[in-house]
């Protein structure tokens, strides 16, 4: 029997699972904007930029990168209260709207940056086609999102936009790995590919746990037809 | 709503195309030399630090008793500087005297003054004198040969401040003189 206490308890445990989640990848998303605000000075003298000085002399690149920051501010930002249900139920104008700028930047700015980006990377060739696979599969996963909501398959709008919150989370979870890894003494380039390797594939497993959890049929959610 | 996806997809085949382009032409040209090796100096120029290495575990044996000091310079001026370590030289125990220790610093290649007088004030200024448990120690390290007797080494008190001491290696017995046995 489900009673009432049971419903309660269920109900209660679910909403700490909830604020144990959401508060930790809301602290770190602003943490991340909080960082990146600063490049906005334009100077080259932070150390990302000084180790990329060869790349920092090319324009393109340049400007790349700006963009590329200033995209993922936007869309770490406009992500965190995308998934907001009381603003989904209540605001619905808040999601609609802040959905379009988070796709808008994603597909014009923050993939395709990215993708170019992605060429010059740190690391191996692994690493760089690793950084490949992310801007490709973001800008998919965005674009399936958008195709979904305009076909007014909401579910499969959710489970494609968790996909490309996922691969715009990597910027964050990349930081705590190698926050972690530099803490207990890694080398720097170990630190930084295994750091690397493990957001990326951690966060996609992490969105299929959470999309095989909702959906009756997850092979479903796979399929590219709508 | 067809045409911004197709704008944005075309966008993403620009990236890729020019991205390639642009990698093989900077590599080709040698543009990316150095990319991710030259990291920032992050050191203080003219700023030295001191690096004390720990002594090796063999150093009863060979007598270095103490941790050796160096001076590293951080500076890029300084850097070529750097002070050369030679391997250790073992001292075999009828070498040892003051005088031989003074030889062996003499002929570490030690170029940077400042390691040399750290070294010099650790090592040479005050030499450590093997206690008596140091020098029977030793004696398991010299080779004894069957019925052979060595001649009767004397070192001269100038020498060595404990004054005269005789080795019998075929009776592995040490003759001390007076002075020391009481």
């Amino acid at each position: 029997m489900y009673n009432s206490r049971q419903h309660t308890l269920q109900r209660s445990l679910n909403f700490t699972g909830q604020l144990l989640f959401w508060l930790p990848v809301i602290f770190f998303s602003l943490l991340l904007v909080k960082n990146t605000l600063p490049y906005f000075s334009f100077s080259e003298s932070f150390s990302f930029i000084e180790e990329r000085a060869v790349l920092f002399a090319k324009p393109v690149y340049k400007w790349c990168f700006y963009a590329h920051i200033f995209a993922g501010m936007f869309c770490i930002t406009a992500a965190l209260v995308q998934f907001s249900g009381y603003i989904l139920k209540k605001r619905k104008a808040i999601h609609v709207w802040s959905g379009r700028i988070y796709v808008a930047v994603v597909m014009l700015i923050g993939a395709p940056t990215g993708l170019y980006m992605s060429f010059f990377a740190k690391g191996s060739y692994w690493e760089r086609a690793l950084f490949m696979f992310m801007a490709v599969y973001w800008f998919f996963a965005t674009v399936k999102g958008l195709q979904m909501i305009l076909e007014k398959n909401v579910l499969a709008h959710k489970f494609w936009m968790i996909r490309s919150y996922c691969m715009a989370m990597t910027a964050v979870t990349f930081r705590l790995y190698h926050l972690f890894f530099f803490y207990i003494g890694w080398g720097h380039l170990e630190n930084y590919e295994i750091s690397l390797w493990i957001s990326v594939v951690g966060n996609i497993l992490a969105a299929e746990y959470l999309i095989w959890k909702r959906s009756k049929s997850y092979l479903q959610t796979l399929s590219f037809k709508s | 709503m067809k045409r911004f996806i197709i704008t944005s997809a075309a966008l993403m085949c620009a990236a890729l195309l020019y991205g390639a382009v642009d990698f093989m032409i900077s590599k080709n040209h040698g543009d990316l030399t150095g990319l991710y090796h030259d990291t920032p100096n992050v050191e203080v120029p003219g700023v030295t630090t001191t690096k004390t290495e720990p002594a090796p575990a063999e150093a009863k044996f060979n007598f270095v008793s103490e941790p050796r000091t160096i001076t590293v310079a951080t500076n890029e001026k300084a850097q070529k500087q750097k002070t050369k370590k030679t391997p250790e030289r073992e001292i075999k125990l009828e070498e040892f005297s003051r005088a031989a220790l003074d030889d062996v610093v003499a002929e570490e290649e030690i170029e940077n003054d400042s390691a040399k007088a750290l070294v010099t004030e650790h090592n040479v200024a005050k030499p450590p004198l093997p206690s008596l448990v140091h020098v029977i120690d030793s004696f398991a390290t010299v080779p004894i040969k069957a019925n052979a007797v060595k001649p009767k080494r004397k070192i001269s008190s100038d020498k060595f401040s404990r004054g005269p001491l005789r080795v019998e290696t075929h009776s592995q017995t040490l003759v001390l003189n007076d002075s020391i046995k009481k």
